[in-house]
């Protein structure tokens, strides 16, 4: 009997670890019925898809240019329902990255389940805003080499749309039409050790005629069409003769960029 | 399954048909007083009776037959004293005895030269649960460079590679901080790299061990806290001479596949009081090719030096200093971000012991330890270096002690003691961005001065008789972990992450105990059971680690500093058979459930983003409800006569995640929605493994062929939570020979992975910016040279 008691020991230790082991309550949870949007981006130029690589287009400024690529930043994304509620998109991600070059990039399924109902409206901001722009924040390609140089104001740009466009001296000359954030400068100089503050240069975009609805399970898949040619007309016409090819040290010209972008985007379709 | 159903079936068959066997045996271990390793070739008899046998290669022997009385059993050895004892052997009962020989004055053998070619992995000692060790004549006869990859031939055992050294092991699942990894019985050494380039085991080298005990499961108490196991790591020790005098023991090994040399020295001397060993080592391995002809950036240079005198004071009590120093450099680590540009690690202890003290005090031991780790990672080698050269410098160190005082209480012995641990981190990393002119350098916090100390009180009471052992252990700690505010700032000042605002704290009082009963149903046979509940508290990572990829996947990790201590209430059942026509056979299984299970979950970029070129985002550690783990090992060993020996071992772990998080993903590889899911398996565990291994004795076991063949299944119960992928079935080939040629001159040569197979291990890492796993070497031919004057 005596060796028995050990055993009889380890017997209730068992037991009492059986008993340790309880079973978790599960959380009670509110259900609410959502649905997904889709975001696709197209590129159109003078109201026919933009042709990347090829000098068929005039500006307003009456400049022959072409487009080799585009790529920017969308952030911020907010949809207005017809009740007055604001759905923000940041669940998952907050900024998405488009280049023309990667078709991946080209539609973004949002991670956020989006209450069904009526929208009236969507909005985003066009780059990153400036609490958020911050120097690394990406640290692999594509988006990582959007960065902007930390000696200008760090950060990412808002976009790159590189081209050529023909001078005065009928020249194919190269035009990064960057906007990023602007420096200010004491004096007539671009001197890097003379900028004395710098201008974030994103902006808000809100399109009209966006209204939709979502149901339940459903995904509504919206089309964002920018209009290329747009960047260079309205409000301000620019000129790439005067601004030339390069205009990240050059915040009036990034500031008519920025200006011009208000009617940039479009919807193109909601399904 | 079923074949292993079937399997023990058949063997509780023969095991009862054993059970009504007439006869009683007297078995036991013979093994070194001091280093308390087992000693083959004893002359084990029984004079009055005229029966005697000799121990085998593992230190073990049975006398069959054995009439009730009591009787006088006499050990002998060329190279050892003389060793006498009387045995009372009982009507129905075996006795079983361990004896410890010390060296002989006259015909002191060097300690530290092979003798014999053995297994890998052993049951050495008397203990309701499983308790493996990786003895020195398998640890010295082996191309094996590195600790981690000894331990791989262990049940059960797996390891994780990064590079061609520093293989962190797993056991039965467990891993990092589930692991109590350990030198010497209670010396703990915090790895400098938050992404374990560096575990305990890659700051001692091969050369400077003696043997690696694992003790599976949360049972062993008063080693630490730890829930999944034990890995005490133990280094060479002087041994006292009685005809004063120094010692030469010396080897250098060449590995034709790495391009390597090994060189180790010993030195060793003193007298029967004061006796002494210095150890150099120095190592020097070009990168592996594998079994597709492809070279693995896996090269690196070790050296160490190492310093241990002990002193006899009185008959009972002895006093070791012993100080090592080992130096890494250029150390490749082909997984992680960066490979180890040099590592420093210091390491010192002060041990004391004491002996059959008086009739209730048995023993006394005390350790009081310091090791440092001075460590720098950097990325010079890495595609990406062009862009951002990144530079890590940490400082862990970790300090503590050990004491524990053993009495006889109630026909069993009864040993209680306490133990401390300070372990602090401090480092960061810094990064020049050469993409950008002019641009300041990045400086990041890895560790914010993180400390954890823990305090911990532990007793464990242990009874042995005739028919049944009982061991019973208890243990408290209190645990605190502290770090400053955990804040990284961007480029513009303003925050990328934050925890805490001024010091960060978390207190644990967290308790263990565990059980353990062998009842010897018949004189070859016993059943053993186990039951334990363990806690351990979330390590230094799983705490404060901030942005960096430690894991298994690609992701930067977060710690978690409100992470809730793990805790594992485990059973297992051990079977052992032993009989001099049969051989020795175990077979043990087990089960655990462990509560709060400190997994990780992934954060949305919107939250944080990561910092480590080529992740894939951010993880933070969190405790998920719980995690299951089960599985079993088994083990044969048979004689065929005297002169063969033929060994079988194979184990499996299966384990599941009460609830884990999937993500879904568009052919655009965004993520578009995510999924909870149940019963996930837990990552980074090896499959089904077994070994057999063939030897035969030539020239009275002085020359010694061993052919071996080792079996992994293929892995398919993987995470996906962890996107964790399948790895197919592989197995291969060893053939290695050693020719003791005298006792001064001994050789060592062998080919590993014979048809130079091409295949990587379920738990190889994937090599930086690939998908595709790190391959385990092709052929490795090898030799070695031993001398010993």
């Amino acid at each position: 009997m005596k060796s028995l008691i050990p055993a009889i020991f380890c017997f209730l230790i068992s037991i009492l670890l059986l008993l340790a082991c309880k079973k978790e309550k599960p959380n009670p949870q509110v259900i609410v019925e959502t649905g997904k949007i889709k975001l696709s981006f197209a590129f159109f130029n003078q109201g026919q898809p933009q042709i990347f690589d090829e000098l068929n287009y005039t500006n307003s400024a009456g400049n022959q240019y072409l487009v080799n690529e585009i790529q920017f930043f969308v952030s911020e994304v907010n949809l207005y329902s017809h009740d007055g509620k604001v759905v923000n998109i940041d669940d998952w991600e907050i900024d998405h990255y488009v280049d023309t070059d990667i078709p991946d990039t080209h539609t973004w399924e949002v991670f956020d389940p989006i209450p069904a109902g009526l929208y009236d409206s969507i909005a985003f901001r066009f780059g990153i805003s400036e609490a958020r722009n911050q120097s690394f924040m990406f640290v692999n390609p594509p988006e990582s080499y959007m960065f902007w140089p930390e000696f200008l104001g760090g950060g990412y740009h808002c976009m790159k749309l590189n081209g050529k466009w023909v001078d005065t001296s009928s020249t194919l000359l190269p035009f990064d039409f960057h906007l990023g954030t602007g420096q200010i400068y004491s004096g007539n100089t671009t001197d890097v050790d003379s900028i004395t503050g710098f201008v974030h240069n994103d902006f808000r975009v809100s399109l009209p005629l966006s209204a939709f609805s979502i149901g339940k399970d459903q995904t509504v898949h919206i089309t964002l069409r920018m209009n290329v040619e747009k960047w260079f007309c309205e409000p301000h016409v620019y000129d790439h003769n005067i601004w030339r090819g390069d205009i990240m040290q050059k915040q009036a010209a990034m500031q008519i960029v920025k200006e011009n972008g208000w009617n940039v985007f479009t919807i193109s379709s909601i399904e | 399954m079923k074949r292993y159903f079937l399997f023990f079936v058949w063997f509780l068959c023969y095991s009862t048909s054993l059970y009504s066997q007439e006869g009683r045996n007297i078995s036991g271990t013979v093994i070194h007083a001091v280093s308390e390793e087992p000693i083959s070739n004893v002359d084990i008899y029984i004079p009055d009776l005229n029966k005697g046998t000799v121990s085998d290669s593992i230190g073990q022997f049975i006398i069959s037959d054995v009439p009730a009385g009591t009787w006088k059993v006499i050990a002998n050895h060329i190279s050892y004293r003389r060793y006498s004892v009387k045995v009372n052997v009982y009507p129905h009962a075996s006795a079983e005895l361990t004896i410890s020989l010390i060296n002989d004055t006259t015909y002191s053998l060097p300690p530290l030269i092979v003798t014999d070619t053995s297994s890998g992995d052993i049951i050495t000692r008397k203990a309701p649960y499983v308790i493996t060790s990786i003895q020195p004549a398998f640890i010295h006869s082996t191309s094996i460079p590195d600790i981690g990859q000894l331990l791989r031939f262990s049940a059960n055992v797996g390891g994780i590679r990064k590079g061609g050294s520093g293989i962190d092991p797993v056991v039965r699942g467990f891993r990092s901080g589930q692991l109590n990894v350990q030198l010497n019985s209670g010396q703990r050494i915090e790895g400098g790299c938050p992404n374990r380039m560096d575990p305990t085991a890659a700051h001692i080298e091969k050369e400077e061990i003696n043997s690696i005990e694992v003790i599976k499961g949360p049972y062993a108490l008063r080693f630490g806290p730890s829930i999944g196991g034990i890995i005490n790591i133990k280094t060479k020790m002087p041994q006292p001479i009685e005809i004063p005098g120094i010692h030469i023991a010396a080897s250098r090994s060449f590995d034709a596949n790495r391009i390597g040399n090994a060189e180790n020295i010993d030195v060793y001397g003193g007298d029967r009081k004061t006796y002494f060993l210095l150890t150099g080592i120095h190592k020097d391995y070009g990168n592996y090719t594998d079994g597709n002809g492809n070279e693995v950036k896996s090269a690196y240079t070790k050296y160490a030096y190492k310093g241990v005198v002990t002193r006899k004071i009185g008959e009972n009590h002895r006093l070791s200093i012993t100080y090592c120093e080992n130096k890494g450099r250029n150390v490749l680590y082909p997984a992680l971000p960066m490979d180890e540009r040099s590592d420093n690690t210091a390491l010192f202890s002060l041990d004391y012991k004491a002996e059959n003290i008086s009739d209730l005090f048995t023993g006394i031991e005390g350790k009081i330890y310091h090791s440092s780790v001075d460590h720098v990672m950097d990325n010079k080698y890495r595609s990406f270096s062009d862009t951002v050269a990144a530079i890590s410098s940490i400082m862990a160190e970790s300090m503590g002690y050990r004491f524990q005082l053993s009495m006889s209480l109630g026909g069993g012995t009864i040993i209680g003691g306490t133990d401390h641990e300070r372990t602090t981190k401090d480092g960061a990393r810094i990064k020049n961005m050469i993409l950008q002119p002019n641009l300041p350098v990045k400086t990041e916090q890895i560790w914010n001065d993180a400390l954890i100390t823990n305090y911990g009180l532990f007793l464990e009471y242990f009874r042995s008789e005739a028919l049944w052992d009982f061991i019973f252990a208890v243990r408290s700690d209190v645990n605190h972990a502290e770090s400053e505010a955990i804040l990284m700032k961007g480029m513009n000042g303003s925050p990328i992450y934050e925890y805490g605002k001024d010091s960060i704290f978390s207190d644990f009082v967290p308790a263990s105990f565990s059980a353990g009963y062998t009842r010897k149903i018949s004189e070859a046979f016993s059943v053993s059971f186990s039951a334990g509940r363990a806690s351990r508290c979330p390590d230094m990572t799983e705490r404060f680690i901030a942005l960096l990829p430690v894991g298994y996947d690609n992701f930067d990790y977060l710690g978690n500093p409100s992470l809730k201590p793990e805790t594992n209430n485990q059973a297992d059942i051990t079977l052992r058979f032993k009989h001099p026509s049969f051989g020795k056979l175990y077979l043990n299984g087990f089960y655990a459930y462990v509560q709060n299970y400190i997994s990780a979950i992934r954060l949305p970029p919107s939250s944080v983003m990561p910092l480590t070129t080529g992740v894939l985002g951010v993880k933070q550690f969190t405790n998920i409800p719980s995690a299951q783990l089960s599985g079993f090992e088994a083990g044969y060993e048979y004689s065929v006569g005297k002169r063969i020996v033929v060994m079988t071992e194979a184990g499996f772990t299966y384990g599941t995640q009460s609830e884990a998080v999937v993500y879904m993903k568009n052919q655009s590889n965004q993520i578009i929605s995510e999924k909870t899911i149940s019963n996930d398996a837990i990552p980074e565990i090896p499959p089904f493994e077994g070994t057999f291994t063939f030897k035969y004795y030539f020239l009275k076991k002085k020359f010694v062929p061993l052919i071996s063949f080792r079996y992994a299944a293929a892995q398919e119960n993987i995470s996906a939570a962890y996107e964790e992928k399948t790895t197919p079935a592989f197995w291969t080939a060893d053939f290695r020979m050693f020719w003791n040629y005298n006792t001064h001159l001994q050789f060592l040569a062998g080919v590993s992975n014979i048809l130079d197979k091409a295949y990587y291990e379920h738990l190889n890492r994937r090599t930086i910016g690939s998908s595709a796993k790190i391959f385990e070497p092709g052929r490795v031919v090898y030799i070695k040279i031993s001398i010993n004057i």
